[in-house]
């Protein structure tokens, strides 16, 4: 086996997680392209899966990753042939959507972005759990036991 | 996205139940360690063999 050096490091590292009582996933993101939404999508599944709670603050560009039509220009990021080879091994952006939410990721929009964009709770899909401000995303980002990426 | 996969199917059995899974992901072994750990649910094989990965789980 030559993936045990790999399977040490990973669980050296859960192990760390766990003694800092890192429980929380805090994931920002701020771009708009399939490209980062699935890396973003899959960190907060697979933290969900560890049984951690995790939580997804979509902003700027972000945002459009919560409405319809910002989903579907989300894959333009990639040439087609790229697309179909995506299509063959993950689902669609709006299917993850679907499963994170069920899977419990929490999924909340930026206050700011919507006024900038001119967006309404109405133009977003229905996995938003709320509205929130960056005063709210610190506080609980703040919490000793998250750990928080920026996207 | 076995993992994924993996820990849906582990919620759908009782403590004592094994669960196979068979992966193509070369990073499946140590995410399965991991995810072990994490979940306290044992991991009781880890093989690979001609590029399939298999794993066995079973409920805490």
């Amino acid at each position: 086996m030559t993936t045990g050096v790999a399977a040490g490091r990973a669980s050296e590292t859960i192990e760390h997680a766990k003694q800092e009582g890192k429980k929380s996933l805090f994931l920002v993101l701020s771009k708009g392209g399939a490209d980062m939404a699935y890396p973003t999508l899959i960190l907060a599944t697979t933290a969900r899966a560890l049984g951690m709670d995790a939580h997804i603050y979509f902003t700027f560009w972000g945002m459009q990753l919560l409405t319809s039509e910002g989903r579907k220009k989300s894959m333009d990021v990639f040439p087609p042939e790229m697309q179909k080879a995506i299509a063959a091994k993950f689902p669609t952006i709006e299917a993850f959507m679907h499963q994170a939410k069920e899977a419990g990721v929490h999924i909340h929009a930026c206050s700011p972005t919507m006024d900038m964009f001119g967006l309404t709770k109405a133009n977003l899909v229905n996995e938003v759990d709320d509205v929130i401000g960056a005063s709210t995303y610190l506080e609980f980002a703040a919490r000793p036991d998250a750990l928080t990426l920026f996207i | 996205m076995p993992i994924l996969k993996a820990s849906q199917m582990i919620e759908t059995l009782h403590t004592g139940q094994k669960l196979e899974v068979l992966a193509d992901d070369p990073a499946a072994p140590s995410d399965f360690v991991a995810f072990s750990k994490r979940t306290g649910h044992p991991l009781r094989e880890n093989a690979e063999s001609g590029g399939t990965y298999r794993f066995v789980l079973e409920h805490k």
